[in-house]
């Protein structure tokens, strides 16, 4: 403090403007601006070196911002061949950017990997859903098969109450249960029609649910 | 803070009638040349590798337009592409030949990119250039005579650069990159 009050204070007037200058450079810079640099180099050799000593002080940090959010911007939009260039980064600062490379090389390998995830769940998806259609038509195909043997079933039940009438009293019974096989062919048709429609919604439903995922 | 018109003015003279030597200059290898300018390419700032290695004092060197080192072996589209991309408020990666006071020169690997001010306005630019790598440099030798022969064998300057930009284009589309992934796949780290 002294020192500095003693600067201040001398008669040297290149001496006392370095010093305002620099002082205004560096509590500038403290603020976080990083623009303001000694421009006024003074003559006294030893003064000269302390405002180079300064500029590259704000050089090499003002370098470091410039470059880190610059890769940094472009690594969030998938541009990882922007590296961050180390050359002529010194210590801490090589340091900070060739972890910043680090970090960007494997968001970069994250980014592939993802990439390869989603391929495999596209495909997984696609065979899903090629696997939802067959089997709807397997059901769909076996419906129409249980349909046309039970036509078959009513005709024969038909044709047996038919022929029990005609064999009167003595087949009565016969004739009961040729109308109660007729009944469950019309219950069975029935519950059919209904697995049909269920098995279509069902596979509606899924098929939007696979190309909503599909999709995303 | 600028030295006063009339040495600019004088500074330029003395650069109009210099003659490159075709004598090299080199960076060290960890050194970082640094210059800000205004909006217009007036330099506000010029650290000491960069007097050191032009031949110029801070002092000469404010308020020069950067065009001060520029070499005339440089490609004009070159700097089209520059300023295009800059004054946009984007960064920039280039290889350049500069020139130093006496005609020798120097090439440097340089990155240039917009200064904001809090409102995200451009009100200047900054640039960092460093040693570049030998083989990047003799690619970009052989790039630049190219588009400089281009140039320079159309009479109409306009045309000239216009078909020079284009031949950029296309060796970048016959590449299938874009500028920075090919200035990123020939410059090592
Ligand atoms: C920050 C900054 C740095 C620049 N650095 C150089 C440089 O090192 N060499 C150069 O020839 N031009 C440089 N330029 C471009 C010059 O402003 C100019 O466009 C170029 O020298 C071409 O000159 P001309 O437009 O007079 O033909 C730089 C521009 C900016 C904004």
């Amino acid at each position: 403090m002294n020192s500095y009050l003693a600067l201040h204070q001398t008669k040297d007037e290149s001496v006392r403007d370095f010093v305002a200058e620099a002082t205004t450079v560096c509590k500038t810079a403290a603020e976080g601006d990083l623009e303001q640099r000694i421009c006024h180099l003074p003559e006294d050799p030893r003064f000269a070196d302390l405002a180079i000593a300064i500029n590259s002080l704000l050089d090499s940090t003002d370098a470091f911002v410039r470059e880190s959010s610059a890769t940094l911007a472009a690594a969030s939009k998938g541009k990882f061949y922007r590296r961050f260039i180390v050359r002529g980064m010194p210590g801490s600062f090589r340091r900070g950017a060739i972890q910043i490379n680090d970090a960007s090389n494997e968001m970069a390998a994250q980014a592939e990997t993802l990439e390869e995830a989603r391929e495999h769940r596209d495909e997984a998806f696609l065979k899903l859903e090629s696997l939802v259609s067959e089997s709807n038509a397997r059901v769909e195909s076996t419906v129409a098969e249980i349909s046309k043997i039970l036509g078959g079933v009513t005709v024969l039940a038909i044709n047996a109450r038919i022929e029990a009438s005609r064999a009167g009293e003595a087949s009565a019974g016969f004739g009961v249960v040729a109308s109660e096989i007729e009944k469950m062919a019309q219950r069975i048709t029935k519950s059919t029609d209904r697995l049909t429609v269920e098995v279509s919604v069902f596979m509606e439903e899924s098929k939007s649910i696979l190309q909503s995922i599909l999709a995303s | 803070m600028s030295a006063s018109p009339a040495l600019n003015r004088e500074l330029l003279q003395e650069y109009r009638a210099v003659k490159p030597t075709g004598v090299e200059r080199k960076l060290g290898p960890e050194e970082v040349i640094v210059s800000k300018t205004d909006t217009k390419g007036h330099i506000t700032y010029a650290n000491h590798v960069f007097c050191r290695i032009a031949g110029y004092t801070t002092e000469e060197l404010m308020g020069a337009p950067h065009s001060i080192v520029r070499h005339p072996d440089m490609p004009r589209c070159v700097f089209k592409l520059l300023w295009d991309v800059i004054s946009a408020g984007n960064e920039i990666f280039a290889y350049v030949k500069n020139m130093a006071r006496n005609g020798d020169h120097y090439w440097v690997f340089a990155h240039v990119t917009p200064t904001f001010n809090a409102a995200g306005e451009i009100v200047g630019y900054h640039s960092n250039r460093r040693c570049p790598d030998r083989k990047a440099v003799e690619l970009f030798e052989g790039l630049y005579k190219a588009l400089r022969d281009i140039e320079n064998s159309i009479p109409d300057r306009r045309i000239g650069l216009e078909t020079s930009f284009n031949k950029v284009l296309e060796i970048l589309e016959s590449k299938g990159v874009s500028y920075d992934e090919f200035i990123f796949s020939v410059t090592p780290n």
